[in-house]
This record gives structure tokens, sequence and C-alpha cells, in this order.
């Protein structure tokens, strides 16, 4: 009640404290703002006439009035001074204006101001600059006047001649200020003046300072600021009626407060005490029926409620204690086992009749007796039990006990130690005759290990063993199986068979098993299998189905092998077989295999297919089996020396070691061509003897070999004709000139003797006609033989040039078509295009009587083409006949020989057209 | 006494044309005779071997012993508008002063001293004119002032001017009241044009040419009031003339076309113009600009020849007929004194020719004043201001540029010209102030 109280205290009072801080809050910035406002007012009213009576004194002072007063004295007295002295200020504050010249003295004036401040530094620096100047001054009665100086300019020169000087009463300005805006004061003075009161801390009177003139410094040279105070006392008027009323406020809550407690406390009290009352009735009494007091639904009432509940849920808890004891009791006296309820030193408390039947003892007798009675002390388990119940507070196990005819037999004890509610350790012991438990647990410990020896037995096998119930899930997986497969035994028991078979697994493998299965039949084969990590291996696998006694399939064993290796070994070596098999027959030469006998144990198909082409009897054609040797006697030989015989010595040579290889060429024509052969026999390297014979088709060889020396022949023909051709030409051509020559020196000889030099000159002359001549002549053949334009202008220029001697020379048109550059040509590749073109003319010279040759030439092609064509008379091809083959046989060769071809088309008076293709081989 | 160098700095703009203009700018009193110039300095001086230089130490020494053994100059101050823009009387006062001063110091100075003339410009603002006053006053050497042009100046100061006790010599400004102001003794001497002679002279003009409604264009200043009252005083004693209107204009007033208009409106036949150059360049521009009927004729106080009106005017001029009075002309003269004045003038303007002086009645009048006060001190036996004074009223006769003078000044006359002396004139076109033909002259 009195926390109540406090309660109401406190709050009443922080409510106070908070309207009050609130209402001098907002008191406070009311009275700011107005003072603001008043403040501005007061600016106002203080700015407003000191910028009239500047701008009138600035106005009057660009007068010509003024202007004028300065220079004329005249003028001054009749106009500037009566009008000065009349003029009366719209600002009443104002003393007024005056005129001054340099010197600081009056011109005209209005009647308050009298004095110019001459010596002032304002009037001294407005003469020096014509700028206009403020200055506070002071009257003589103290008085502070607002003084304005503004220079009057003369015209002429634009120079100040004179000052302008406006005076304002600031007294009289501020004067009304505080009446008309309701302040306590309003005080002018120069800022940065402490005020007089510092204030600090908590004041209740206002004030405030506003600057005069703020940011216009034009307007005054030194700092002025006006003070306002406002009236206090405004908030305490309102703040003791304020906390009158609360203090009286608080007073009455504090009051009510007081009796709504007391009053709702002691309706709170009253069912309380009725409860507490009965409460300890019950508890006392330990009447559970007792009642409890009936409250209202308040929390009294619950409370009530609750302990009403309480008392309820007390007597249904004794209720069923009751009733868990009389259970107790009914399982102790019926239990089958031996109940003892002991002290741990051994005395007996009480024994269910079960313990008694079985001990044979009375309960008394029991008593009497204690544990050792029905212990058998002897057993050395004993102590050792004790103690274990000591320590660990139970004891469970196998011991031996005593009846009372002496008897001892196995018992199962449990047996625990507890404090009962007194905290007295009791014991109690439940005993288990296991005498024929005992006997038939040995019996199955030993068909255990029996079974287990059979098992580590199975297990041992390398072979993994699997097997299965009929409905084919795996009851056991022995450790091969394991290792052979990955799978742990545990995670497949219950799974099926199947679990090894996977993607590439045979299905007819799968299918034939099945129907082996369910015939009732035992299944072995091959079968790629499935590790459990994915990967496959081949499984020599037998499945046998297990019947019992009744032919019922009770189980099948599986017994897997992994013959990965074997397999793959297997395919190792029919793989490296049929490499060996693909390379014996992709070879062209036809090969047999011979054993030390002669006997063929392999051929390729080269020999097979030799054979099928040349109607070779179809055992030889197979060749497996056949007797080489015998096969060569009979073989027919082509030419005189009896390659067969010769053969076959040969080989046998081989065949026995005496010779490591023989070879042997042979003739063995075709009725179509003839063809060379070479055949080579050696013996077998490593451990298998025999031989290995190899035949050789090597006509091509020999015809090469025909050829070359044919071309060699001819070579050297060509040779010898064309040293005589050149032999010819130069004797033919020169000699004659040359014994001309001779001649004439003789002649010239003779003729120097005589003196005679008219002969000498002739002479000479015809000499160097005649050597002219042969110098052609020579250059000519020259020309013939290799023309120098080949070499130094390229292949086309010496072709044309060529072929202009032989239009001269035949009287035979060529036209050339050229439609390349030959810049990439070898000086070889020229001089064969260049002979082929020389020998082609000739030919066609000799032999065509042609009357146009086109010459085509493709230079850049690759290959390159050359192309000879003649509208002579042309010839038959199955005819080429010397002399005229020689020089097409000629540009044959050197075609060929430059590694292209060479055409040749012709019909009888049809003309000829001889085309070669070289390969370019660039320069 | 040199030239103060604040008001001297204050001639910012103005470049001096005469070498007397470049002495004053530079700071240099007139009586040197070379240029000034930095390369004179005391620093090459400085620069000489030891024995030159203690030998120049000694002659300074003896020079200045020379120096202090001489009299001391006796000093001419001339107080004028020196520094109003386009204003050439000052100028021209100051030139027939130096001339006159050249000649006597040539001559030997006055009583053994030489002369000397110090400038002073006063703007025209009378506070000035009284400061600069009350300094040269305050000078023992400076036996008088000469003034410009401004009447209201010298009006304002003659309380000061008798305060001092201090000759004064008005060379220029008209107003009447400058010679009539009831001090005594007087110590304003005026050689010069006055108001009321300057009306009548224009009035008549007028009259001669058939004018008889004549109007009054015034600046609004003691000279405007001035001639005011002496165009009422002349058009009460004669008849045939009246002033239909008369109107005023400040210093400094760029529009003159108001006044102008409304004179006209009134019925003039002719304008009587009391101005300056300043103004009257103004009207006459705006004169040009109106149509040749609204065109009055212009009889001008002398302010016209005050400055550099005809370069202002010259094309307007032409269109407008503007005649004004002088006292002095130096054309077709002959006389020994004129062509002694001229040739005096060349080492200072440049030239001799008559019709290139400029404002030559402040030429002449101020020469004539300075051989007059050179004499009057002379007389005096001192340079002592009050028996100058004495002496100047008491003068024998002379023969001066302006006129022949059998007593230039006397008690009771201040004014050394006279009604004779007065003419008008007009701007030829080059430029010379040209008598009007039939013009009476001495």
């Amino acid at each position: 009640m009195l926390r109540a109280a406090s309660l109401a205290l406190l709050s009443v009072s922080l409510v106070a404290l908070v309207s009050i801080a609130i209402i001098y809050w907002t008191e406070q910035q009311s009275a700011r703002t107005a003072l603001a406002h008043k403040s501005q007012v007061a600016r106002e009213r203080l700015e407003e006439p000191i910028r009239i009576v500047t701008r009138t004194v600035s106005e009057l002072a660009r007068t010509a009035m003024f202007t004028t007063a300065i220079l004329d004295s005249g003028g001054r007295a009749a106009y500037a001074r009566p009008f000065l002295q009349n003029y009366a200020f719209p600002v009443p504050a104002a003393n007024g204006i005056a005129l001054c010249d340099i010197n600081g003295k009056l011109l005209a004036g209005s009647r308050e101001l009298a004095d110019c401040h001459g010596e002032s530094d304002e009037f001294r620096r407005v003469l020096a600059d014509g700028k206009a100047r403020h200055a506070l001054t002071r009257a003589r009665d103290g008085r502070r006047l607002w003084t304005v100086y503004h220079g009057v300019a003369f015209a002429y020169t634009g120079t100040t001649e004179g000052v302008a000087v406006g005076q304002l009463d600031l007294e009289a300005l501020l004067r009304p200020l505080p009446q008309q805006l309701g302040l306590r004061s309003v005080q002018l003075r120069r800022s940065g003046t402490p005020t007089a009161e510092a204030g600090t801390g908590f004041s209740l009177d206002e004030t405030r300072v506003v600057r005069l003139f703020e940011g216009n410094s034009q307007m005054t040279a030194e700092p002025l600021e006006f003070v306002l105070e406002s009236h206090p006392g405004a908030l305490l008027d309102k703040l003791l009626p304020l906390l009158l009323g609360y203090f009286l406020a608080s007073l009455g809550l504090v009051g009510g407060v007081l009796v709504w407690a007391r009053r709702g406390s002691r309706a709170l009290t009253q069912p309380l005490l009725a409860l507490r009352d009965s409460a300890h009735g019950i508890a006392a009494s330990g009447d559970l029926s007792l009642p409890i007091p009936r409250a209202g639904a308040d929390e009294v009432g619950q409370l009530a409620e609750s302990i009403d509940s309480m008392v309820r849920a007390i007597r249904t808890a004794e209720a069923t204690r009751r009733e868990a004891e009389e259970r107790f009791r009914l399982m102790f006296e019926t239990s089958s086992e031996a109940i003892i309820f002991a002290w741990p030193d051994g005395r007996v408390e009480t024994a269910n009749s079960e313990a008694l039947r079985m001990f044979g003892y009375s309960m008394d007798e029991l008593r009497a007796l204690g544990r050792s009675g029905v212990m058998d002390v002897a057993d050395p388990r004993l102590p050792a039990a004790l103690e274990q119940r000591a320590r660990n507070g139970s004891f469970r196990g196998e011991l031996r006990c005593r009846r009372k005819d002496g008897s001892l037999f196995p018992v199962d004890i449990v047996s625990t130690i507890f404090a009962d509610s007194r905290g007295e350790l009791r014991s109690s012991s439940m005993f288990r005759d296991i005498t024929e438990q005992k006997q038939t647990h040995d019996a199955l410990r030993t068909s255990l290990e029996t079974l287990r020896s059979r098992e580590n037995a199975l297990a041992a096998i390398s072979q993994g063993v699997l097997i299965s119930g009929p409905d084919r899930r795996i009851t056991y997986a022995s450790e091969a199986f394991e290792r052979i497969t990955g799978y742990a035994a545990g995670d497949i028991i219950g799974r099926s068979c199947k679990l090894l078979q996977g993607p590439d697994t045979s299905q007819e493998t799968l299918a034939w098993m099945r129907a082996q299965l369910n015939a009732g039949d035992s299944f072995h084969g091959e079968i790629l299998n499935y590790r459990k990590d994915g990967t496959p291996f081949w499984n020599d696998l037998s499945i046998t189905p297990i019947f019992d006694s009744a032919d019922v399939l009770i189980q099948f064993v599986g017994v897997q092998r992994d013959i990965s290796e074997r397999k793959k070994a297997e395919q190792t070596l029919q793989a490296s077989q049929a490499l060996i098999k693909t390379v014996f027959d992709s070879l062209d030469e036809q090969i047999v295999v011979l054993d030390p006998r002669g006997v063929i144990l392999a051929a390729n198909s080269a020999w097979q297919r030799f054979g099928e082409e040349n109607g070779a009897p179809q055992e030889v054609i197979e060749g497996i089996g056949l007797n080489y040797l015998e096969t060569c006697e009979s073989a027919v030989s082509s030419s005189d020396v009896n390659e067969g015989a010769l053969a076959r010595a040969g080989i046998a040579e081989v065949l026995s070691g005496r010779s490591p290889q023989f070879s042997l060429e042979y003739p063995c024509h075709s009725p179509q061509r003839q063809r060379w052969f070479h055949m080579q026999a050696i013996t077998l390297q490593g451990p298998r003897r025999g031989a290995v014979v190899i035949h050789e088709n090597i006509t091509e060889r020999i015809e090469n070999a025909k050829r070359l020396k044919a071309l060699s022949k001819n070579l050297v023909e060509v040779q010898e004709s064309a040293r005589r051709h050149l032999a010819g030409e130069l004797h033919d051509r020169t000699s004659a000139n040359l014994a001309a020559i001779g001649i004439n020196l003789e002649v010239a000889g003779m003729a120097l003797q005589a003196r005679d030099w008219q002969v000498i000159a002739e002479r000479m002359e015809d000499n160097r006609a005649l050597i002219d001549d042969t110098s052609a002549s020579i250059r000519e053949i020259c020309a013939e033989l290799r023309p120098p334009a080949l070499d130094y202008a390229g292949l086309i220029p010496a072709i044309e040039s060529y072929a202009n001697l032989f239009t001269r020379r035949t009287g035979i048109a060529i036209r050339i078509n050229n439609s390349s550059r030959e810049e990439r040509l070898t000086s070889d590749i020229k001089s064969t295009l260049f002979r082929i073109v020389q020998e082609a003319l000739t030919n066609v010279a000799k032999h065509a009587e042609a009357g146009t040759i086109v010459i085509e030439l493709a230079l850049d092609s690759q290959p390159l083409r050359l192309s000879v064509a003649d509208d002579g008379q042309g010839f038959d091809l199955a005819v080429l006949s010397q002399p005229r083959g020689l020089g097409i046989l000629n540009i044959r060769e050197m075609a060929e020989f430059s590694g292209g071809s060479f055409e040749l088309a012709s019909t009888p008076g049809g003309g000829t057209r001889i085309g070669v293709e070289l390969p370019i081989a660039e320069a | 006494m040199l030239p103060d160098p604040e008001d001297v700095s204050r001639f910012s703009g103005w470049q001096p044309a005469t070498e007397a203009g470049r002495y004053l700018k530079h700071g240099i009193s007139s009586t040197q005779a070379a240029p000034y110039h930095p390369a004179h300095s005391r620093t090459r001086f400085l620069m000489q071997p030891l024995t030159a230089r203690i030998a120049a130490v000694l002659l300074i020494i003896a020079l200045l012993l020379a120096q202090s053994a001489a009299a001391r100059t006796i000093r001419i101050g001339i107080d004028a508008e020196f520094g109003i823009p386009g204003s050439t009387s000052a100028q021209a006062v100051h030139h027939g002063a130096r001339v006159a001063v050249n000649e006597i110091n040539a001559a030997g100075g006055v009583l053994g001293r030489q002369l000397e003339i110090v400038l002073r410009d006063n703007r025209g603002v009378p506070a000035r004119a009284g400061n600069n006053l009350r300094e040269l006053a305050a000078d023992p050497d400076v036996v008088a002032v000469l003034c410009g042009k401004y009447s209201p100046v010298v009006v304002e100061l003659l309380p000061e001017i008798h305060r001092l006790k201090i000759p004064f010599l008005d060379p220029w400004a008209a107003a009447d009241p400058i010679t009539e102001h009831g001090y005594s003794p007087d110590y304003v001497f005026r050689l010069s044009l006055r108001d009321t002679w300057a009306i009548e002279s224009m009035m008549r003009h007028a009259a001669g040419r058939g004018l008889r409604k004549v109007a009054l264009l015034l600046p609004n200043s003691e000279w405007g009031r001035s001639n005011l009252r002496a165009a009422q005083r002349h058009v009460a004693r004669t008849s045939g003339q009246h002033v239909v209107a008369y109107d005023w204009y400040n210093f400094g007033d760029r529009n003159l076309s108001l006044q102008y208009g409304n004179l006209r409106a009134a019925g003039a036949q002719a304008l009587v113009l009391v101005a300056n150059e300043q103004e009257a360049v103004v009207l006459v521009n705006e004169l040009a600009g109106l149509p040749k009927h609204q065109r009055l004729p212009i009889m001008a106080h002398w302010g016209v020849t005050a400055g550099r009106f005809f370069e202002l005017t010259r094309e307007a001029l032409r269109d407008v007929d503007l005649t004004f009075v002088q006292t002095y002309s130096f054309l077709d003269r002959t006389d020994a004194p004129a062509r002694k004045l001229l040739a005096g003038l060349k080492p200072l303007t440049g030239s001799d020719a008559a019709r290139e002086v400029v404002s030559p009645v402040g030429v002449a009048h101020a020469y004539d004043l300075v051989h007059l006060l050179a004499r009057a001190i002379g007389r005096a036996g001192s340079s002592e201001r009050a028996a100058v004074r004495a002496a100047l009223e008491n003068l024998p006769p002379y023969q001066g540029v302006t006129r022949r003078f059998s007593r230039p000044f006397a008690p009771g006359r201040h004014d050394a010209l006279g009604r004779e002396n007065v003419f008008m004139a007009r701007f030829a076109a080059d430029g010379a102030i040209e008598p009007l033909p039939g013009a009476r002259r001495p």
C-alpha cells in the first residue's frame, strides 16, 4: 500500500516535472520568438531613420544647390542656407544637415547641426576620396549621434570640394522603443562590449543582441549593436499557480490511492486467509478430504482451485501407490523366480515362495540361515560377485547355490543394492535355476563351434562362394567372394544374385543359366560380371542347387572364379596373332613358312592370290600342309637353267641350318608377259626351326635395267651424232674460208717482197671479209649449239630467236603461243625445254614437210607444258621407225629423264603434235 | 616656395603644355632655367673623382654663402584655377606675369632682389582659395597674390584678404562687388573688366544691331547675379531695350536647351550669355543643332575666352552668331610694349604670333599688373605689404600694354581700366580673337 502511494506520488511528480519543463520550454520559445520579432522591429526602427538621413544627405550632396553653395557665397546664402535651416526631416530624431567646406567650416546647415566635425577622421577621409562615411559621435551633453559625411563634388573637376554632413540623435531614436515594443530596455553599444551581467545558467531575463547594419559594412565604420531586454516574470506568474495546482492534485491523488489500495488489499486477503487455514488443516491432519473453501473466479479463486486440484492429485497418488504396492506384493509372491530381500551383510529379510521352494527352506529357516545358507560359499566367483555388487550397485551373473538337501545347482543371479526410504542399504536378489539352460547352452555351443569351423573352411576356399536361398536371395558370401567382387558380405545378404550382372553380360549365357537352374540342373559357364565398383570381370561360374531330404530346393550354392586375367591374356594373344596375320597378308611378296621338313605351315594371302591368278592347283593355293621342296622339284622352268632344282637345293640348305639364307632370281613368264622373280629363303629365328621363303616380283626392276642400258647406248649415239654434226658444220663452213685466207696471205707475202702494196691491200681486204664470214659462221654454229639468249635472256627469247633462224633456213613459219612467264625455271629445265624444241623442229624439218609449226608454252602451270604441233604429213603411230623415231625417242627420253611425261599424237596427213609435261622444280 | 606636392598630384590628368607647366608639375621652382631631368641629379656629382668632388663641395658652400649674402627673392603668388580641365585663364595670367617677371629680373630685379612667382591651384573653390591665401600670406616673402577668373572666389575671399592685409591683384574676375566692398584700406586692385561695362557693351552692341528684346542666361552665382543687376541698371537707365526674360543655370549643367527654349519663347531677339567656357560650349553646340531661325545672336561675356572654347565648338561656331566682350587684343599692335610682351611669350608658349595668344586678356592684364606691382615695390622701397599697397594707389603714369595709365589706381578707384577699354570681338576662323570692325580701341 505504501508502495502504491509512493508510486502515485512519484508518477505525479514526474508528470509535474515534465509538464513544467514543457511549459517552461514553450514559454521560452515564444518569449524568444517575440523578442526576435521585436528586435527585428527595433532594428528597423533604428536602421530606417539612419538610412533615410544617409540617403537624404547623399541626394542633397549631388544637387546643384549644394555644389553651387560650395563655390558661391551668394548662392549659399540665397538657397542653401534657408533650405537647410528650414528643412524638416521626415525623421524626428534627425538633427539636420550641414554643408561644410574643405576646412570644416560650416557653410550652411540646419539649426540643430552647427558642427561640421571637420577635425574628425571621417571628415578628412571623405575629403580625400569622396566616399561617404558614417561615425558615431557624442554631443557635448553626452548624447550619441549618428553622423554621416558625404562628399560634394565639383562638376568641372570631379574632386570633392565640400562635405555634406547629416546627423541623427540616436538617443531620441532609442528612447521610445522600450515602450513601443513592450521591452524592459533597449540599449545601444559598441560591439564587443562585455555585458554587465555575464548571464550564465538559468536566467528568466531574456536579452537579445542585434547588430546594426549586419553585413553592411558600408553603413557603419564601427560595429554597433543594440541590446533588448524583455520583461521577465511572465514565466514566474504562470509557474506558481501551476506548482500549487500540482501540489494539491498530488495530495488528492495520493490520498485516493491509499484508500483504494487499502480496500483492494482487504478484498484480496480474506479468501487467502481462509485458503491458508484449510491448507494448514489438511497438512496437519493428513485428511485429504477436508474441503477447500471456494473463492471467486479471480486470482484467489484460481489459487483455491489449484490447491484443490493438488489435494486431489495427492489423493490419487496415494491410491496409485497403494495399488502399486499391492501389485508388487502379488508379483513378489507369484514370481517364478526366487526373490530374496536381504541386507548387504547377508541377513535375509524376506523371500518369496518360489525362493523358499527353490532352496527348500521355510521362511524362518531362511531368515535364520541368511545368505550363506543358500549360496555356495565355496564358489570362487562369489567374493568377486559381492565386490562387484558393492562397487557397481548390482551384479548379474552365474553362481552356484545350495539347496537344503545340500545339492548344488547353478543359478543366474541378479542382485542389486539399494537404499530404502530410510537410507539403509538393502539388497534384493533374484535367482533362476539355469541347470537345464546350461545343458542346452553347452550343446548349442558345441554345434556352433562346429559350424564356425566349417565356415572358416569355406572361407578359405579361394574361389568365391555365394549361397542363396531358393528365392535367389543371398544368404552367405565368402571372403573370397568379397575379394573378387568388392561387395561386403554384410551389404549383400538378402539381395538378389543378379547384382553381379551388368550391361555387357551375355544374355544367352544368362538364359542358359536360368534354363539349367529352373530344370534343377547345375550350371557352369563363363560369364561377364561386374564388381561393386562397376568394373567388369570374367567369371568362371558354377551354380549348384541343393535339395533337402524331401527333395525340396533349399538353396543354391554358387562358386565364382575370376578368370579376367586369363581372358585378357587370351585376347592379347589373339590380337597379336591377328596383327601378325594382317602384316603377313599385307605384304605383296608371296611368303610361306616352312617347318624343318619343308612342309608349309603358313602362307600369306599374296601367295594364295598368285596361285589363283596363275591357275595353280588348290592345294598349292592353300599352301598349308604342302611340302614346298617337292613343289619346287616339279616346277616348270622357263629357261635352260633348272631353277627348280637349284631352289630345292638352296632351301634344303637353309632348312638344315647349314646356311642362313639362300636367294635366287628366276624367270616365270606368263603367256601374256615376261616376269622375273627373286626368291629368298631365310632361317627362322627363335626357338622354332624352319624357314621363311619370300618371292618378290622383280620384273619391273629388270625391265628398268634394260631400258637404262638402251638409253645409255642411245645417249652415246646421240653424242656421237652431235659431234659428227658439229665437226661437219665447222668443217663445211670454215675450212674453205680458212684455206682462202691462207692463200691470200701467201700471195700477200709474195707481194710484200715485191713491195706491191696494192696487192697486199687487196688481199688483206679479202682476208678481212673472209674472217668476218668465218666469224659469222662460227657464231651461227655456237648459236645453234647453245644460244646465248637462253642464258642471258631466258627460254622464250631463245626459242623465239631460234625459231627465227629456223624459219629463215627452212622457210617454215613458226608461231609461238606463250601464256606464261619463265622466271622460276631452273637452267636445267630451260635447257631441256630448248633442246626439246630444237629436236622437235629438226624433226619437223626432216620428215614432216610442214608449212606451219605452232609452239605452245605454259610455263607457270604445274607441271609446265610444252607442245609442238605441225601441219605436215603426219605418220602412223603404230609404225614408228628409225630414223624418225629416234628424234621422237630423244624427246621422250629428255622429258622422262626430267621426271616429266611425253605424249605424241599424229595421224597420216593430219599433222603431228608432240606434248611434253615437266614438273617444275623451283629455281 | 614650391607648389604643394599634394596639390600638384591632383593635376594627374593635366599635361603641362609649356615649360612653365612642366616646372610646375615636377615641383621645381620656376627660376631654374633647365627643365627637370633626373640625370642632372646629385648622383652624377658623386661619381666624380675625389678632388673634383671636394672642389664641388667648396663651390656649393661658396654659393650658399653668396646666396645668403644676396637678398631674398620677392615672391608673387598666383592662386588660380589651374586644376580645372579645359580652362586657360589661369595659365594666361601666369604667362603674362612670368614675362613681366623675366623682364624685371633681367633688368636687375626690384630693390636688388629677384622676383619669383609662386603658383597655387584653388580649382575655383573659395575654401581652397582661402587656404592658399592664408598659406601665401604666411610667407613673409610673398608681397602680393594674383587671382584667376572666378568672381565668387574673390568675393568670398574679400574678408580674408583684408584680415590678412595682403595686396590682391585681380587680372580677370569681373564681378562688380570685387571693387565695391567697402573694406578700407582696400587691398584689392583690379586691372580687368567689370560686369557693368560688359553688360553695357553687350547691350549696346545688341541695340546697335536693332535687337531690342534681350534675354539673359546667367550662372547661378555671384557673377551671374552681378550681371543681372548690371543689366537691370542698364535697361533702367537707357531706353529702347528691355530684358524680356532671364534664366539661370548651375555650374556643370550639361543641358541649357530648356532655359534657352524658355528665353526664346519669351520673345527674345538676342541672348546675353554670361558663362565660362564649359557652359558656353554646351549652349553653342545646342544652338548649332537648332534650325537657323531658332538661333538667336549671342552676346557673351568674356568667359568664352577663358578656356578651350574655340577648339570644342569649332564646327558649331560657324552656325552661331557669337560675339563677346574683350578689353585687349594683340592683333595689329605695333607698340613696343606689345612687341616686348609677345617676344617674351615665345619662350613660354613657343609662339610670338599675336593670333596665337591664348586668352589674351589674361596675359595682358597680368603683365601690366606685375609691372605696376614692381613699380610700386620700387617706389615703396620695401616689400612690406602695407607699403606696397599704399604705393600701388599712388603710382605715376605708366605706359602699359593694355593702355597708357595716367594713374593706374587711386584711393576709391581700384579699377585700372575703364569703360572705354571694352569692345566686342569674335573668333576668327583660326581661333584668333578679332575685334569687331569698328570697335573702339584706345
